[in-house]
């Protein structure tokens, strides 16, 4: 689907809608300069305490004497926190005001349950009812799944409406049919007969591979200017860097990075992700810089939940509340949000002090979106862009 | 009821997920309970693996010894069942580090199959491979480590809503000392040791009872309703249907506490409904690949079928997270599919697609049908 048809699919969707949104008179206005979002989630709970330090906290050291940054090697942000030494690659964003780090997000009730969690995280939903994905409900007002696209294997809850499903791609490379002529003749004939049940469910997954298929080609021949790291991740963030260049209609790209279950053994493990997210993440604002796009992707990153305070025996963390979200791209930078008290902590975690669902309705309307279509009633959007 | 050879292919598809149209009617001559008794037979034993050293480079023989074992073995439906365990005690190669921990994991949960589920949740409990994977073999009574206790009881057992924080810390108490031998582990001989110093021998109120040791959390554990329904839903979202009768369930899960795995599934496969269950359970990777490598008559699965899985969405030995493989329309993601089609494109040679794809020829693996149980 070009993108003229793609904005005339999305008209008749208006046209149908009962609760038309501005998304489409975004997609018709602004055909050369349209918003994009690329969610970063950071799979099994991301210790905010040793990413964002505290550093001129004596409480700091002593709820972990052998975890702690030591505080002549964290980079100082503003006197009294400072980034763990793998985040260097992003000093110079958070100069430059491209950068803003949010402590102790989360949500009321906060369940230490990976997976409860995660899905209230992906659903917005705290109460825990919701069945689809905050973003797939973008795709349930009528979008094309092609506005959204996941790097990986399998589609995430978050970019899963009740009637829609974002695609996934794993990478742009291997994204190819490879079918011989009259087999692929066979395949796509067999997609014409409607069926039920899981029958029906499979014909409508092949029916959007081949609409993806169509899509990703374009992008395949697009070249990325700048070098990522060579990790899962850094590929995915390559990939949506070339989708980008190759003007694809998907405004919503979902990438993740993990495990940071850090139960055990973190420091070496934990230092390792970081860096490899400080890296990509500078790659791909780079790189949007060279193709002038910086002012309007939008990066927003996420973690289920923070880690406890205090570090365990086995030179690891458990899981907590209040984790770190972060935005990157045309935001107003820095730390927005008080230093943790940690004389005030919840059951030995840290307390939520700004519910998630402010943060993502503020990337909604970034998008050209009304937040309370998406969201429901609640939280105001922080002004973050 | 009839039990034709189409209803035994069906009993193929799902007990085995491999089988050929000459077996289907061998099936069908014994009748359904012979059919279902020879199916359920005691689980054959693959060899000790052979591995390499790394374990970064251990995926690919780890899982070529596995997948192949299904391939060729007699008694395909013990694998089928590891498979559904693998997916429920989880354990993750790239974080065990350990592929000879690995592979004694799959042979435990082979060993104890068909067995109680008290029996085989004492030995995972003891498991080298879920005692590195979930951090316990590091917890001290000093700072209980969490991970095991939690996913205990949130993934193995109970379920969320049957136990609060205060029941988590008080069972990862209780689990202190559960560690692993390190000398042996580095030997390539993965061993439980009980480290008594490390410990914490006091009293913990766990769900309403004292206890002291990890034992009593299992025995309160496996004598627990919350288990066993939580267990029969997963049993029956594998073999069955994603939403079976709540009768069936209960029924189900009575077996599986009184009896154990191979009863259950015994009962299942003989129920009229199953046989009327057709076309609900999407067919996952690994069931992809052993399937169409025993329709196509290999010896072994093709390595690059093998380096397929991953992409598909079902890398064995690294689970996606604690949580296993979602399954279902979780497999229907575009890359797995891609890859899915991709493969029909190698395949060459007659291929016996009866149990498979219900039919005959190449074009039969494209269709929507092919990708399902």
């Amino acid at each position: 689907m070009d993108r003229r048809e793609f904005v005339k699919s999305g008209l008749l969707g208006l046209a149908l809608s009962q609760a038309p949104t501005l998304f489409w008179r975004t997609a018709l206005a602004a055909e050369a300069g349209e918003k994009i979002l690329v969610v970063v989630q950071l799979s099994g709970g991301n210790d905010q305490l040793n990413t964002l330090v505290p550093y001129r906290q004596e409480l700091y050291y002593r709820l972990r004497p052998r975890l702690a940054v030591p505080a002549r090697e964290v980079l100082d942000l503003n006197g009294r926190l400072g980034l763990h030494p793998a985040l260097r690659p992003l000093m110079p964003l958070y100069e430059a005001g491209a950068l803003a780090l949010l402590p102790q997000v989360g949500y009321p009730n906060p369940s230490r349950s990976h997976f409860v969690s995660m899905a209230v995280w992906h659903t917005a939903d705290p109460e825990r009812k919701a069945a689809s994905g905050w973003l797939g409900r973008l795709l349930d007002q009528g979008a094309d799944p092609l506005c959204e696209t996941y790097l990986g294997a399998s589609t995430p809850l978050a970019l899963t409406g009740s009637q829609a499903l974002a695609p996934s791609v794993e990478s742009l490379e291997g994204f190819e049919l490879r079918l011989p002529p009259p087999l692929r003749t066979r395949w796509e004939e067999a997609l014409l007969r409607p069926r039920q049940g899981e029958a029906e469910a499979v014909r409508q997954a092949f029916l959007r591979l081949k609409a993806t298929l169509a899509q990703v080609g374009r992008a395949r021949g697009v070249k990325n200017r700048v070098d990522y790291p060579n990790h899962p991740f850094g590929r995915a963030l390559a990939d949506v860097a070339r989708m980008i260049a190759a003007e694809l209609p998907t405004r919503v790209f979902y990438v993740s990075l993990g495990s940071f279950d850090t139960h055990a053994d973190q420091p070496k493990r934990h230092e390792e992700l970081l860096g490899l997210l400080a890296q990509g993440l500078a790659a791909f604002h780079q790189e949007m810089r060279l193709l002038g796009r910086e002012r309007e992707v939008l990066v927003l990153g996420f973690s289920e939940f923070g880690r406890r305070a205090q570090e365990n025996a086995s030179y690891g963390t458990d899981h907590g509340k209040g984790g770190l979200m972060f935005a990157l791209g045309p935001v107003r930078g820095g730390v927005l949000g008080p230093e943790p008290d940690l004389e005030d902590l919840d059951e030995g975690d840290l307390r939520f002090q700004l519910d998630f669902r402010a943060v993502y309705a503020a990337a909604l309307r970034f998008l050209g979106l009304e937040p309370a279509s998406i969201l429901g009633p609640g939280p105001a959007p922080i002004p973050l862009v | 009821m009839d039990f034709t050879p189409l209803e035994a292919a069906h009993l193929l598809r799902r007990a085995a997920a491999r089988g050929r149209k000459e077996e289907a009617e061998a099936l069908a001559e014994l009748g359904l309970k012979g059919a279902v008794e020879r199916l359920l037979a005691p689980p054959a034993l693959p060899p000790d693996p052979e591995l390499p050293e790394k374990p970064g480079e251990a995926w690919e023989p780890l899982t070529a010894w596995w997948l192949n074992h299904w391939l060729t073995t007699p008694t395909p439906a013990a694998e089928r069942l590891v498979l559904f365990l693998h997916g429920h005690f989880t354990s993750e190669l790239r974080k065990v580090r350990s592929p000879q921990a690995m592979s004694l994991q799959n042979q435990t949960f082979r060993t104890l199959a068909y067995g109680s589920f008290r029996d085989l949740l004492f030995a995972v409990a003891r498991d080298p491979a879920m005692l590195l994977y979930l951090d316990n073999a590091q917890s001290r009574k000093e700072h209980p480590n969490e991970n095991w206790a939690r996913e205990l009881l949130e993934l193995f057992t109970l379920g969320v809503g049957h136990y609060g924080e205060e029941d988590v810390m008080a069972a990862a108490r209780a689990f202190t000392g559960y560690s692993v031998d390190e000398k042996a582990l580095k030997a390539g001989k993965p061993r439980f040791l009980f480290r008594r110093a490390w410990h914490d021998p006091g009293k913990k109120r766990f769900l309403g009872r004292e206890v002291e040791g990890g034992d009593e959390v299992l025995e309160i554990l496996a004598d627990h309703p919350a288990t066993y329904g939580r267990l029969a839903r997963k049993l029956l979202a594998f073999y069955f249907a994603p939403n079976p009768e709540p009768a069936l369930e209960a029924e189900v899960a009575r077996i599986l506490k009184e009896m154990g795995f191979r009863e259950a599934l015994a009962y299942l496969f003989q129920q009229e409904a199953f046989y009327r269950a057709r076309g609900l359970l999407v067919r996952s990777p690994v069931e992809h690949v052993v399937g169409l490598a025993y329709a196509a008559s290999l010896r072994e699965v093709p390595r690059a079928w093998i380096r397929a899985l991953p992409a598909m969405g079902q890398a064995p030995f690294n689970p996606p997270n604690v949580k296993g493989w979602e399954g279902g329309r979780a497999w229907l993601g575009d890359t797995a599919l891609l890859v899915r089609l991709n493969l029909a494109a190698g395949l060459k040679g007659p291929l016996d697609l009866f149990v498979f794809a219900d039919g005959e020829g190449l074009e039969a693996l494209v269709r929507p049908e092919a990708q399902l149980l």
